[in-house]
């Protein structure tokens, strides 16, 4: 028998809202994916740090060859090898010019001259070289980027998607460009191209994407026996339409983490290849080539490889946080949180 | 499943033999011979070439050399050692580059997988950010430089590692170059360990396990990481056969007789011989393993098996 | 199906692009658009003002000094007087700046053109000296004037390019291969295609060489050289010598004894102050047969393990080795050898086989000339030596007829493709011969024990060689181990641990260890020079 005792008053409820209060309705504007994305991307702090210190260095890579006197490719016979000196700071005794106790540049009749980041061993200048190497380098990142996504991702995307006789032929045609030692195509490429920029393209294009389109493909594997895709493709949409606009998104992430890891390679692959005869013909210079030859004094004078690779590893951390902001952006899953 | 592997390793046999041919026909247009163009005559060269039958047409030596591999033999070489068996010389360097290469994995799995999943159990804390960092230093300094340093460092001041390699402490003598070899792949493997884990982290089955009360790291980590191994494994296989086939920088600098090595000297060189039969063994041990990865692949997972056999 | 079709023309694309890009025929042409610059002698005679070579050869900075004529130092000695080829003639190369700037303007004008534009060719894996050279060129020749691009190739496609004329001037070398200015001399006569890249054509300089080549008077054989080389340089600036190529080393205090020869084979029978030296090599044998190798490093092993008729001593002058005596007729076109009673063939494991035998001799120099050998160095007998018969007169007596008086024929013969051959043991080996330590046979000094090609190789000595005790007594060293190493920083530190007893430095590390005991600057034989196309682009 139900309890019918206890008595309720009408004090014993109160209204949870203020009496009067109206009811406001909040509708928030619409946003395009867009704007979504950047909203997102803007609250990791880290990937704004890496952004902002990628433009800095963008900006001294252009001014930065212009803000002394010296040109990058100058010779100043008996000035080699000699470390850092900048102005202000050798008062606080560091960078004075000093190499194992000796002032380097009274020892070689080379007082007034201020070498910020010091002098190569043929007397040339680095904080030029370093930062005109570092424009060549960061056209070779971009293209890097752009080719490891436009023909690397698609491809993968494909021929994971695909899948059969096509996956098969195009995995096939993969391993047998992978089969082709690098030094083999590129000493057939500078028979045929100039060197230069360009050239490092075409490397690139034949060599620098195997890596992307196998995880691409991976990547596709998992994603398309997924339900929203099933689901896409009952309610009609193309093959295409799968591809780009369902798929991609779910492996954007992976795809632009994967391949800011391509960017050092492809430097490096600079630098072999201006050794070769490809890529930027000496005197002009590249982060990569500058570390391959600081390489060669890094026993005796190591601040000739240590400041490019300094500015290399900088170069790479705010790459890979601007990418997994990217990433953290793009992510279908955390637009909504 | 059986048709399949079978389907498969005829396709890679048809794969290497298009391999071979396009090797022999890239290494017609090289220029240069292998003979030494500096010091001798148009006349004596054409001699040399008529030798060692390089004067026929290029189908006809194809086929006459892909009857000889059968024999197993795989011609001499021109440049580097003139006149020595190739299949001897690249028998005894592969051994080598094998043994640094496997090494060299075996660390960078460990280690790249510890620091991804440290990384992604503690998501955009100070840890993570940590071993971005060490991970992005790991791909950004190249191999040589991290190896110079170590040898600087801990062979040299130290002496806890002999410097070079040498064959009367083949093991010991390797650690240097394995770790420096190890650092890139570290590098790839724990970024890649990292995104994957967080990707199945976010997921929602791992959501319902741990609604189900699973709070238990063992249980979780075992479900997590089965679900992030699977790509992580496609990862490693081209790394592995890369850090197999041995890094010509570092056997230079440890002084490893190493196939890396051998390789570029040979391109350099135009021995046609060697460079065929190395680049050869690349090939297959890359088209081995991504037909194992593959059929890995397809085993472990099982919207890809439920895939496959939909086809 | 139409989704299949896009693919496919992608991908058809793709291989498209990816086999033009390979199977071109058409040749990039690093020539620059008028070649024919180079024909006006103010061009080349600016080139040759312009640079600094003082200071280029300083900034190497492993022991290269400037070049003062195509000719090397410690190359050949007069035949009177014995004065170096090099110190007799002078510098006939110099660095003036003014002089190089008049020559550019005079070049401007009677070219018609506001800039000349050069193409300077180099190889980029044939030492870092050369990359360094070719940088500091282009930059001297640039505060001339001239407007330089810097093409860098592969050694292979470097040669092939000069091969076939495909070039402006190239930064390319010679090694002398015997002491004597002809084997720079021949390089340039119009007629030497193999070698004369550029296509110099004076009938001055031929007349000169063919006239040096013809006379039996060795004085007036070497001033004709000492002509021909002015003709060339001096005054037709045909070529531009640049630098003669130094070697920077540390050899261990407590060892000496190494001989360096500039213009013949390192010597390194008579090293002493331990008993097993450990020395680096920066490359690896290539061919034990010494009547096929043409390296110096398989050169080097072989005199170890092979003797010749003579030897080469610390001097650079030759000392009977295994011959006994010798004598020659009044002209010097004939030499009779005794060969030494105590000379024999010895297997891997020390043991004799037989004697050493003049038919020995024969069979080596018919084997090295033969065609079917085909062998780089074959013309050393019949072009170096001059030998134009050899007989065995009876089992220790060898004689040689030569087609006219040789100055260095007796020293020629210390060269390794002079040497004998063991005939019955390399037909027993057939294929086999010369491919490991134990398919060799030797009667040298040192055996060779093995062979881990692209590693090490170890030589102990013969205690039946015949100067075996001289050799104790001296305290040579009874175990040589070569270890092949090509990175010099790691073999520095290897050296400093005590590990090897010798080390080569490359430029970057001359200024932090030229103060170190054992520190030695040797000179080489190589003389790098700009090899300029003058004639060569119509063929």
């Amino acid at each position: 028998m139900p309890n019918l005792d206890h008595d309720f008053h009408h004090d014993d409820f109160d209204f949870a809202h203020e009496e009067g209060a109206k009811l406001i309705d909040r509708t928030y504007s619409a946003t395009s994916y867009a704007k979504d994305v950047w909203n997102n991307f803007k609250k990791n702090k880290g990937a704004l740090i890496g952004i902002v210190i990628i433009i800095f260095i963008i900006f001294m890579a252009i001014v930065g060859p212009g803000m002394n006197d010296f040109t990058y490719k100058q010779i100043h016979g008996g000035q080699e090898c000699l470390v850092p000196r900048v102005p202000g700071l050798e008062k606080l005794g560091i960078f004075d010019g000093y190499h194992n106790g000796k002032d380097q540049y009274a020892e070689q009749d080379a007082k007034d001259v201020y070498y910020w980041f010091g002098s190569d061993t043929q007397g040339r200048d680095i904080w030029t070289r370093v930062w005109s190497g570092t424009r060549v380098s960061l056209i070779i990142a971009l293209a890097a980027v752009v080719i490891d996504i436009v023909i690397g991702m698609v491809y993968g995307l494909v021929s994971g998607f695909f899948g059969g006789m096509i996956d098969s032929i195009m995995q096939r045609f993969a391993e047998i460009l992978n089969g082709i030692p690098t030094l083999v195509i590129v000493t057939l490429l500078g028979m045929v191209l100039p060197a230069g920029i360009v050239s490092i393209i075409f490397a690139l294009m034949l060599t620098g994407w195997i890596g992307m389109e196998r995880i691409a493909r991976a990547q596709v594997l998992k994603v398309k026996e997924q339900e929203f895709v099933l689901s896409s493709r009952t309610l009609g949409a193309g093959k295409f339409r799968i591809i780009f606009s369902e798929i991609l998104p779910n492996i954007m992430g992976q795809v632009i983490v994967t391949s800011m890891f391509s960017i050092p390679n492809a430097i490096f692959l600079e630098a072999y290849l201006s050794f070769l005869g490809l890529g930027v013909p000496a005197p002009m210079a590249s982060l990569g080539s500058l570390v391959s030859d600081g390489y060669k004094s890094m026993t005796t004078f190591p601040h000739i490889l240590i400041i490019p690779v300094i500015v290399m590893a900088v170069l790479m951390l705010c790459f890979n946080l601007f990418a997994d902001g990217l990433r953290d952006a793009f992510d279908p899953k955390m637009l909504n949180k | 499943m059986k048709k399949y592997i079978l389907q498969r390793v005829l396709i890679s046999l048809a794969t290497l033999f298009v391999i071979l041919l396009v090797l022999f026909i890239l290494m017609d247009l090289m220029p240069g011979t292998p003979f030494n163009d500096e010091k001798l005559t148009q006349a004596q060269k054409d001699l040399l070439y008529a030798k060692y039958g390089l004067d026929k047409p290029v189908l006809t030596r194809f086929f006459l050399y892909c009857k000889n591999m059968l024999k197993g033999d795989l011609g001499v070489s021109y440049a580097i050692n003139k006149n020595f068996a190739v299949s001897g010389m690249v028998k005894d360097r592969l051994g080598i580059s094998i043994a640094v290469g496997a090494m060299a994995m075996t660390i960078g799995t460990i280690a790249g997988l510890l620091l991804g999943i440290l990384a992604a159990l503690n998501h955009n804390s100070w840890i993570d950010n940590l071993c971005s960092a060490i991970s992005v230093f790991g791909v950004s300094i190249p191999s040589y430089v991290c190896a110079l340093l170590l040898c600087y460092f801990i062979a040299y001041r130290l002496n806890w590692l002999p410097i070079l390699y040498n064959v009367e402490q083949p093991f010991i003598s390797l650690i240097l170059p394995a770790v420096a070899l190890s650092v890139s792949p570290t590098a790839n493997i724990a970024r890649f360990t990292r995104s994957e884990m967080i990707d199945v982290m976010n997921s929602d089955y791992i959501l319902l396990v741990e609604s189900k009360g699973v709070k238990d790291w063992k249980m979780i980590i075992g479900h997590v990481l089965r679900n992030t191994l699977i790509p992580v494994i496609t990862v490693m296989g081209p790394i592995l056969v890369n850090l197999l086939t041995g890094s010509s920088v570092i056997e230079k600098i440890f002084g490893i007789p190493g196939i890396g090595r051998l390789m570029i000297t040979a391109i350099q060189e135009n021995d046609y011989n060697v460079t065929i039969a190395c680049a050869f063994v690349y090939s297959l041990m890359y088209i081995v393993t991504m037909l194992f990865v593959d059929i890995l692949y397809g085993v472990i997972d099982p919207r890809i098996r439920i895939a496959k056999e939909e086809d | 199906m139409k989704k299949f079709i896009a693919l496919l023309l992608v991908l058809l694309t793709l291989v498209c692009c990816v086999s033009c890009g390979k199977k071109e025929e058409e040749e990039e042409n690093p020539a620059a658009e008028d070649v024919v610059i180079f024909q006006n002698e103010n061009v080349r005679k600016a080139m040759s003002y312009a640079i600094d070579r003082a200071s280029l050869a300083k900034s190497l900075n492993d022991g290269s000094v400037a070049a003062e004529g195509i000719i090397p130092f410690k190359l050949a000695s007069n035949p009177v007087t014995g004065q170096d080829f090099r110190d007799e003639q002078g510098a006939i190369v110099a660095y003036d700046l003014a002089k190089a700037q008049e020559a550019y303007n005079a070049a401007c004008e009677e070219l018609g053109k506001k800039k000349l534009s050069i193409n300077l060719l180099y190889g980029t894996n044939e030492g870092d000296s050369v990359i360094k050279a070719a940088e500091q060129i282009a930059y001297y020749l640039e505060e001339v004037g001239f407007e330089v691009t810097l093409v860098a190739k592969q050694k292979k496609e470097r040669l092939s390019l000069m091969d076939t004329g495909d070039y402006d001037v190239a930064l390319t070398r010679w090694g002398p291969d015997y002491g004597d200015p002809q084997t720079y001399m021949d390089l340039y006569v119009s007629y030497n295609h193999s070698n004369n890249a550029g296509r110099y054509d004076s009938a001055e300089y031929d007349k000169l060489v063919e006239e040096a080549e013809a006379t039996t008077d060795p004085s007036e054989r070497w001033s004709k050289f000492l002509e021909a080389e002015k003709v060339l340089v001096q005054k037709d600036y045909g070529i531009v010598p640049v630098f003669q190529a130094g070697g920077a080393m540390i050899i261990r205090p407590t060892i000496s004894g190494i001989q360096f020869h500039s213009a013949a084979v390192d010597n390194y029978r008579h090293i002493v102050g331990k008993d097993t030296v450990t020395l680096i090599t920066n490359t690896d044998i290539v061919y034990l047969d010494y009547q096929y190798a043409t390296d110096g490093t398989s050169f080097v092993a072989e005199t170890l393990f092979t003797s010749g008729l003579t030897e080469l001593d610390a001097d650079g002058n030759w000392v009977l080795d295994l011959a006994e005596s010798y004598e020659t007729n009044a002209d010097g076109t004939e030499y009779t050898f005794k060969i030494r009673d105590d000379a024999n063939w010895y297997d891997s494991n020390g043991k004799v086989v037989r004697t050493v035998t003049a038919q020995d001799f024969v069979d080596a120099w018919d084997r090295i000339m033969s065609e079917e050998l085909a062998s780089d160095y074959s013309w050393w007998i019949s072009d170096v030596l001059l030998a134009k018969e050899w007989t065995a007169v009876d089992e220790k007596t060898f004689k040689v007829t030569l087609e006219k008086p040789n100055g260095i024929f007796m020293a020629c013969l210390a060269f390794p493709s002079a040497f004998p051959i063991n005939k019955e043991f390399i037909d027993e080996q057939g294929d086999q011969y010369a491919t490991t330590a134990e398919t060799m046979l030797y009667c040298g000094p040192y055996i060779l024990k093995s062979w881990t090609p692209g590693y090490s190789y170890e030589l102990e000595r013969n205690a039946g060689y015949y100067f075996n005790d001289q050799y104790d007594a001296a305290g040579t060293a009874k175990k040589i181990v070569f270890r092949v190493l090509e990175d010099t920083q790691t073999a520095l530190m290897e050296y400093e641990a005590g590990n090897i007893d010798t080390v080569i430095l490359s430029g970057e590390q001359v200024t932090a260890n030229k103060d170190k005991e054992g520190f030695v600057n040797r000179l080489q034989g190589y003389l790098f020079y700009l090899s300029i196309n003058i004639n060569h682009y119509d063929e």
